[in-house]
């Protein structure tokens, strides 16, 4: 696969700025030679000096050439500014256009992937891997484009007065290199190569210490994981030394070499002038001196920049990894269905699709290959309640998410009024299926905003009739500002079964005519339990409902109850249908019976009264 | 001096004297490199003469070699004492921020998302490891030896070691205010940055119910503004401090062309000498290197605060006392007037007392 470079595919999200991005290159090496014309100046003042001395007097221009001097500096001053500017005025708009499409972007994925990521990561790879690019594209970039101008101007310069002496304040920095280049051979490339394992070891030893605290702590175990975590930073600290200790004489001979100009100079200025000293090469001879330095500077500026290619690098592979993530189709026909039906055909998912991990809590079908779902298949009639049952594991959440789509199966279809939901556009897709599920999120607002969420354009009286028939008078009153008090902020706080009350509230503002419920919701706390119960019920009237349950007492009402085991759907029937082919169901309503009946006792005997 | 030294710096003991140690390697190395001067300006002298020649060639022979070793060793001990001595440092440091760690209260880790806390220790280890190897000994080498060379120059002429020097102290100030400066305005800036790290965060996580109602539009629209803000007030802050930043650094670009400025006035009034021209121009040459070099690592420099703030937060922290022998007598558990409260203010517990009592057998 071609890869487009780093500053092209930045580029792309410049839209008119990147004529900022070029500017400021422009700019930055305009700055760089600029900065380089005070040195002309003062070689045509050494040149003045030589010429009228000792008769000073006669030396007019000089005062002149020195103000120049100062100017040009000054220009090369404000030019730089205004190419930091201009670079990061593009950089900031490319690191906020990223920012805005992987948004995009991750909102328009299917949310197993989201999932799969985890929102930590997401969060980091919007955030930080654009903040990597903004330093990239205004700093880095425009150095770089000065760091190469300058020594273009150096050579011009030196070569351009006195040849030979040009090459020779040439020759330390040629030998420099060559060191470096000859010392920091195949020795140092393993080396390095260690250091670079030794540093991403101890970076995933470091994940799994801090990940492993909270729950080692408890144990009394934190030495173990320590001594695993220490001796990682000791690998790491050992590597890096001797990589370090690797760069010491090389380092030694460069800064001499850099540093040693004068020596060659000194030299040359020896062996030319040993048939007599013309004006001419003093004034050379000075002149270099004076320069120089400059080489030394710019060589060291070039040097310590190649690091941040690989920091950029990994920010724009991050981002691409998301944005190659395939967002769910969007249905190009405006189907609606035309009941409330919901059927599965031979419905097969696997979580290991890209050779990935599902990520979340409750095993669902990542051991080996497994399916989550198997070849299921099933029906439910507008306005049926069904509910599906199973040890964990078995798939009934997975059932449920992919009846609203968080996912696409590798085979078979869903259909909802006979119409497959591919089918379907989404917003008319998220219109028709309301779910409760565990982990209802509401966002920082008021709750008459989080309600008001499922229907823009309710009134207050819908939303206060929503939150009443959802049991939430007691939430509202304890609030200081009744639905106008804003969630998750200052000092206040929603346990999880108020929040899910809440959300339920937003559901019945809906008023979808499916319903998705996770009965899990309901074992909150037993002060939100009976209220949420209400709720549900008061939600699930005359829709069609599919709920995964874990009290079997409260489905014996159910239309169809499926049992669903390693992703099959194992026995399907009525409560009473089901008890009487005393198969798997049977066995787990007789277990649930039992279980209700058991307490925590001081032995035996008394857990079993 | 030690002690505020780790403090600022979350160093250990052995780290701060290593730090210390570092910049006077620094400062012995940028005189090394400033002694050729010396040679310079008599080998000048000499040629505006006549020429080099006899006794004199061995004269420089020496001078000269001797200069280079002289770089040579001085190296060597910058070397050692800057990078070495941070790496070992930086295990230090690593080592005690994970003791630390799996010492204090668990309610630390409570509600932050361990992969984020990760990263910070690591990057910020990282960062100072970098800071402290490269930028801090190099910074501070460079303004302690700059200041002893420029005081030296003002025993040759005060005119020309003014025209020389007056850069410097422009340059410390523009330094010393742009820290402030940038404080200033990073404090918005960072503010901006939270508050879209939070919008993000919470997009993402509440995706699920965005989707289910329709919303996420709406919502992205919300978050556009905040990335639209963060732009704004990046670009503010940026205009604040770059006019600092980068002017301290080509401020001394001034340096030379002053020292020619006033040098041709003078010279032409008759009241120097070339010599002592030309010894100005040398050492105006070379006196600023240093200095530029450092400078242009400075806001790397201001910015450790951030990450030094963080581990020392951490080290602060108080860690769980208690004793290292069970001695407890049975296990019932009492509750004896137990209040407490979240950090937030929000008081959970008020006064609570029971005992929960251990099962006889």
């Amino acid at each position: 696969m071609k890869k487009q470079s780093n500053p092209s595919r930045l580029m792309g999200y410049a839209g008119g700025y990147r004529i900022l991005t070029y500017l400021s290159w422009v700019l930055s090496v305009m700055s760089a030679l600029l900065a380089l014309v005070p040195f002309w100046y003062i070689w045509r003042i050494i040149h003045d000096i030589l010429e009228v001395s000792p008769d000073f007097s006669r030396v007019g221009d000089v005062t002149r050439y020195g103000w120049s001097a100062v100017l040009f500096a000054v220009i090369s001053i404000v030019v730089y500014i205004a190419a930091l500017m201009c670079s990061h005025i593009a950089a900031f708009r490319v690191a906020a256009n990223i920012r805005k499409e992987l948004m995009r972007h991750i909102a328009a994925l299917p949310i197993g992937v989201t999932e799969k990521y985890g929102s930590g990561k997401l969060r980091r790879t919007v955030n930080s891997s654009s903040t990597a690019t903004e330093t990239y594209l205004a700093h880095r970039l425009p150095d770089k484009a000065g760091a190469i101008a300058t020594p273009i101007g150096l050579l011009f310069l030196l070569l351009a007065f006195d040849w030979r002496l040009g090459l020779l304040s040439l020759v330390p920095v040629v030998l420099g290199f060559l060191i470096m280049m000859k010392m920091t051979g195949k020795d140092m490339a393993q080396r390095m190569e260690q250091y670079q394992n030794a540093l991403s070891d101890m970076s995933n030893e470091a994940v799994e210490y801090i990940r492993g605290v909270p729950v080692v702590k408890t144990f009394g175990q934190t030495i173990y994981s320590f001594k695993r975590f220490r001796g990682a930073i000791d690998n790491y600290e050992k590597w890096v030394i001797a990589y370090t200790k690797g760069l010491r004489l090389p380092m030694m001979f460069y800064t001499t070499a850099i540093n040693g100009v004068f020596a060659f100079l000194i030299a040359g200025g020896i062996i030319f002038t040993r048939d007599g000293v013309t004006n001419e090469l003093l004034l050379n001879l000075i002149f270099y001196i004076v320069i120089t330095p400059v080489i030394g500077t710019t060589l060291t500026k070039i040097m310590f920049m190649s690091g941040d290619a690989m920091i950029v690098g990994d920010a724009v592979n991050r981002i691409d990894e998301v944005l190659n993530e395939k967002p769910l189709s969007e249905s190009q026909v405006n189907n609606v269905p035309n009941d409330n039906g919901v059927t599965l055909e031979h419905v097969s998912y696997s979580y290991k699709v890209d050779n990935t991990d599902g990520g979340r809590e409750g095993g669902l079908g990542r051991d080996g290959g497994n399916n989550a779902l198997n070849d299921v298949s099933l029906r439910v009639r507008p306005g049926q309640v069904v509910a599906l049952v199973g040890a964990s594991g078995g798939g009934k959440t997975t059932l449920a998410n992919i009846i609203t789509r968080f996912f696409d199966p590798q085979k078979g279809r869903i259909l909802i009024g006979n119409i497959d939901i591919r089918d379907i556009p989404k917003a008319t897709l998220m219109n028709k299926v309301s779910f409760v599920f565990q982990n209802s999120r509401l966002i920082k607002a008021s709750v008459l905003e989080n309600v008001r969420m499922a229907k823009p354009d309710a009134t207050r009286e819908e939303i206060a009739h929503a939150l009443q028939a959802a049991q939430c008078q007691d939430i509202i009153e304890k609030l200081p500002d009744g639905i106008d008090t804003v969630v998750g902020g200052e000092g206040v706080y929603l346990s999880g079964g108020e929040q899910q009350r809440i959300a339920i509230a937003r559901a019945i503002l809906k008023n979808a005519p499916i319903l998705i419920i996770d009965e899990a919701t309901a074992f909150a706390d037993p002060d939100n339990e009976v209220r949420i119960q209400r709720a549900l019920s008061s939600l699930s009237k005359g829709k069609t409902v599919i709920m995964i349950a874990h009290r079997l007492s409260s489905i014996t009402d159910a239309d169809c109850i499926y049992v669903l085991q390693d992703g099959e759907i194992v026995e399907s029937g009525t409560h009473s249908g089901l008890i009487e082919r005393k198969g798997i169901f049977a066995r787990m309503w007789k277990n649930y019976s039992e279980a209700a009946e058991w307490k925590i006792g001081k032995n035996e005997k008394e857990a079993k009264a | 001096m030690i002690q505020t030294l780790q403090r600022r710096f979350a160093l250990s003991r052995q780290g701060a004297v290593d730090l210390i140690k570092g910049c006077i390697a620094c400062v012995l190395q940028d005189i090394s490199f400033m002694l050729p001067v010396g040679l310079l300006y008599n080998f000048i002298i000499d040629t505006m003469k006549g020429g080099v020649n006899g006794s004199r060639i061995a004269f420089y022979a020496a001078g000269v070699s001797g200069c280079l070793c002289l770089i040579f060793i001085a190296t060597w001990f910058q070397y050692n004492a800057t990078y070495l001595a941070t790496y070992v440092e930086s295990g230090v440091r690593r080592i005690s921020l994970a003791e630390q760690l799996r010492r204090i209260p668990l309610s630390f880790f409570g509600k932050k998302d361990l992969a984020d806390l990760t990263n910070s220790i690591m990057g910020d280890c990282a960062t100072l490891e970098q800071a402290f190897s490269h930028y801090v000994p190099a910074l501070a080498g460079s303004l302690i030896s700059t200041t002893l060379i420029a005081i030296c120059l003002f025993a040759y002429d005060w005119r020309m070691a003014l025209a020389a020097v007056w850069v410097l102290p422009i340059a410390f100030a523009i330094t010393f205010f742009s820290s402030r400066i940038q404080g200033y305005f990073n404090r918005k800036s960072v503010a901006a940055n939270v508050e879209l790290e939070i919008g993000v965060q919470e997009c993402i996580e509440s995706i699920q119910d965005l989707k289910a109602n329709n919303a996420e539009k709406s919502y992205l629209t919300g978050l556009d503004k905040k990335i639209d803000y963060v732009e704004k007030r990046n670009i503010i802050t940026e205009l604040g401090t770059a006019l600092f930043v980068v002017s301290s650094t080509l401020i001394l670009k001034f340096g030379i062309a002053t020292v020619a400025l006033v040098g041709s006035t003078l010279l032409a009034r008759g009241e120097i000498d070339i010599p002592l021209f030309f010894l100005f121009l040398l050492a105006a040459s070379r006196l600023y290197v240093p200095l530029e070099g450092a400078l242009q690592n400075l806001a790397a420099v201001i910015s450790t605060k951030t990450n030094i703030n963080r581990m020392n937060e951490i080290l602060d922290q108080p860690i769980q006392s208690g004793s290292s022998r069970v001695t407890n007598n049975g296990y019932d558990i009492v509750f004896d007037h137990v209040g407490f409260a979240y950090n937030t203010g929000e008081t959970v517990l008020k006064d609570v007392s029971f005992t929960a009592k251990q099962v006889s057998e």
